[in-house]
């Protein structure tokens, strides 16, 4: 057994000790197979080009695996990245990235979460976790102040996350730790488990939990010491001056009840899926909306380091359904999953569905969505041979889906490898009705409202994703942080709400760029920062002069490399596609009768890559990898 | 109601449900013109809902046409 090795001991880099930066210039190599490890000290260069997070995840993906590799073995890559700005004054900054090879997609796993994980991290000394290889028994890694050790977790396995993280605060004697860790869904190898950090985020998408499980690696615990610095107060002032002066207004939403206050707005202008996508309207959809269940359910708020918001709520219910406040509460997305989508309008269910996800360590899109496919499968007589057949509206079914996923038991175990295996398994015509894009389940925004956002889900390199994406409601609002930035670029505003013009296109092309920078430096997507906030806080972070110009061709490098990535792990254009379902118009409601074409689709496509410098079939020209120094 | 207005009603996401704010306004304007004349097309992002379907912030607005706008909420 692997345990409690001599502790591996780094000394903090000076600069970043001595408070003169935000990134702590050291990278922590570790394979659990050997139990060997080493740190890189990258050149500051390397920062610059990549920034951090996704752009840290696709430069190891794309120079220390091997094409084709299996996911779950040994030879996948699980990295845990902060950004450049993690951890700094700038509120939203208290996220970081956990990245790998897809086993639900096959393509990339690049998911973030907020939290004070990543923060830790950087306090303890590193930037980065680069994790290979498979420990022999269950481990777990403890890293705090520069000493990395890596523990016996045969005690934890099995374990829910909230039992977890009590029993390594006991273990550790101490209650501040930080803790980002799998439930018995990663331990299970479930392809839509995820990894939890502070029993309440979640690295949602792609099944990074699966590959934390596949590595015997229960959990990672960080504690440190050390805040990340900045080379420029005055120059990072300017933004969080500016931010802390606006934010009262212009995240009013968040401030008031979160996410959850969208639930009833997105259903009444048709960008919630109801009914496994073939229903336009949801009767008792205002039940769901937080501004009904708050009373009842939301006994307090919860919030990110550095961040004055509180968008999250904690949910504490006792009842026949007593809900834990640790797991904190749904969101929109979870709640358009769990309720909407399988039919379920009890509140009570659906954040019972959200506590018990993040207990089992399971992403609420995915699983939801996998839900709803099999509760179409029952409707349609697709299960038979199993006992339990799901049903559409029942709080109960969907309750004990997620139970017998987590525990692979019975019709869980097909759910637990996600609706696109469970549906090739099934045969017949399930595969016709899964709504998934690269074999991921579809997020709570509906392309057939959202067209550039259906196009986005095509394109992902991490499947079907809303956050980066262009959101086509807030492209059609001029207030929108989306239309400020855009104009930045010269871009006009608003743009068309449905279809995908050239100018949607342009606007396609930097608003994609802009969010894969926000996920590698690694800001929350909810702050309304505009380019030139972010030219002052990465200056005032690291002390360099970038630019406007320079923080998109960042983000632009990262989309580049996303798309290298897909081709080398075998993707074409032909699996750049929307499912069936995105592009059949539902007869009621406020989008009745609205979908794309698939012509329409590929037309816009196309369009998206002539502009890329992108042959007709994706592929980025020598030209386009030459722009952004790719060897 | 006036036969050459529309109603625009405004949902503010900090509002208990549902609790529109209503403004009669000419019928002629885009629904944007109409919010710049009432000076909110600078808030945060809102949708457009005409008569019950979702439509362009660009659409000309008719007599007697009823129109939602509804805050948006991007992510979680």
């Amino acid at each position: 057994m692997m345990q409690t090795s001599v502790p591996f001991q780094v000394e903090y880099d000076p600069i970043f000790w001595a408070g003169k930066r935000a990134f702590t210039g050291k990278i922590l190599h570790l394979d659990l197979s050997t139990g060997e490890m080493h740190v890189e000290t990258p050149p500051e260069s390397f920062y610059r080009r990549y920034i951090g997070g996704r752009g840290f995840i696709l430069h190891y993906l794309l120079n220390q695996t091997a094409p084709g590799i299996d996911p779950l073995s040994p030879d996948n890559l699980l990295i845990f990245a902060s950004g450049l700005l993690t951890g700094t004054v700038l509120p939203g900054s208290g996220r970081h990235a956990v990245g790998a090879k897809s086993p639900l997609t096959g393509a990339l796993a690049s998911g973030e979460a907020g939290g004070w994980w990543g923060s830790e991290l950087k306090r303890a000394g590193f930037d980065a976790l680069v994790i290979r290889g498979k420990a022999e028994t269950p481990v777990y890694l403890w890293i705090h102040s520069g000493q990395v050790e890596i523990r016996d977790a045969a005690h934890l396995w099995g374990q829910t996350t909230g039992d977890t993280q009590s029993a390594l605060e006991n273990e550790l004697g101490s209650k501040k730790i930080r803790v980002a860790q799998i439930g018995p869904a990663g331990e299970k190898l479930s392809r839509i488990a995820c990894v939890i950090n502070d029993t309440n985020r979640a690295a949602g998408r792609s099944g990074l939990g699966a590959v934390m499980g596949s590595k015997n690696l229960k959990a990672v615990v960080v504690l440190g010491e050390k805040n990340p610095g900045l080379a420029d107060k005055a120059l990072m002032s300017v933004t969080t001056r500016w931010i802390l002066g606006d934010y009262k207004n212009s995240m009013g939403w968040a401030i008031s009840r979160g996410t959850s206050g969208s639930v009833l707005f997105n259903h009444n202008s048709g960008a919630t899926a109801i009914n496994n996508y073939r229903d336009g309207l949801f009767p008792g959809i205002e039940q769901l909306d937080g501004s009904s269940f708050f009373e009842a359910l939301v006994k307090d708020r919860d919030t990110c380091n550095h961040c004055p918001v509180l968008c999250k709520l904690v949910v504490d219910h006792e009842g026949e359904m007593p809900i834990d406040r640790q797991y904190g509460g749904p969101e929109y997305e979870t709640i358009g999953a769990m309720g909407p989508l399988c039919k379920v309008n009890d509140p009570v269910a659906v954040a019972k569905a959200h506590e018990m996800c993040s207990a089992y360590g399971l992403d609420t899109i995915s699983t939801g969505g996998t839900i709803a496919f099999a509760m179409e499968c029952a409707e349609k007589g697709l299960l038979a041979g199993f006992d339990f057949q799901p049903a559409f509206g029942s709080g109960q079914d969907l309750l004990h889906s997620i139970e017998l996923i987590a525990k692979r038991e019975g019709l869980g175990d097909c759910m637990a490898e996600g609706s696109t295996r469970m549906a090739q398994q099934i045969g017949g015509e399930a595969p016709d009705f899964t709504v998934t894009s690269r074999g991921q389940e579809l997020p709570m925004h509906d392309p057939r409202l959202k067209n550039a956002i259906g196009m986005g889900y095509a394109l992902s390199a991490t499947g079907a994703d809303h956050m980066h994406n262009l959101n086509d409601t807030f492209a059609n609002f001029p207030g929108s942080d989306i239309c400020a930035r855009l104009r930045e670029m010269d871009i006009p505003t608003p743009l068309p709400l449905f279809g995908i013009d050239s100018v949607k296109i342009e606007a396609f092309v930097y608003e994609i760029a802009f969010k894969n920078f926000l996920d590698s430096a690694v800001i929350c997507h909810f702050y309304p920062y505009e380019y030139k906030h972010m030219v002052d806080a990465v200056n005032g972070a690291a002390g360099w002069d970038v630019t406007r110009d320079e923080i998109n061709e960042i983000g632009t490098r990262i989309v580049t490399l996303a798309r290298l990535y897909l081709l080398r792990e075998g993707f074409t254009h032909a699996d750049d596609a929307l499912p069936r379902r995105a592009l059949q118009a539902v007869s009621d409601g406020p989008i009745a009768g609205k979908a794309m074409t698939t012509e329409q689709l590929q037309e816009a496509m196309k369009a998206y890559f002539a502009r890329m410098e992108w042959n007709s079939d994706g592929v980025p020209t020598k030209m386009a990898l030459a722009t952004f120094g790719i060897a | 109601m006036d036969q050459q207005t529309a109603t625009l009603e405004v949902l503010f996401v900090q509002d208990r449900m549902p609790a529109p704010t209503r403004y009669e306004v000419a019928a002629g304007l885009t629904i944007l013109e109409a919010l710049e004349t009432l000076g909110l097309s600078r808030q945060a992002a809102l949708v457009a809902v005409v008569n019950g379907v979702t439509s362009d912030i660009t659409y000309t607005l008719q007599p007697g046409d009823r129109v939602q706008l509804l805050p948006q909420i991007a992510g979680g």
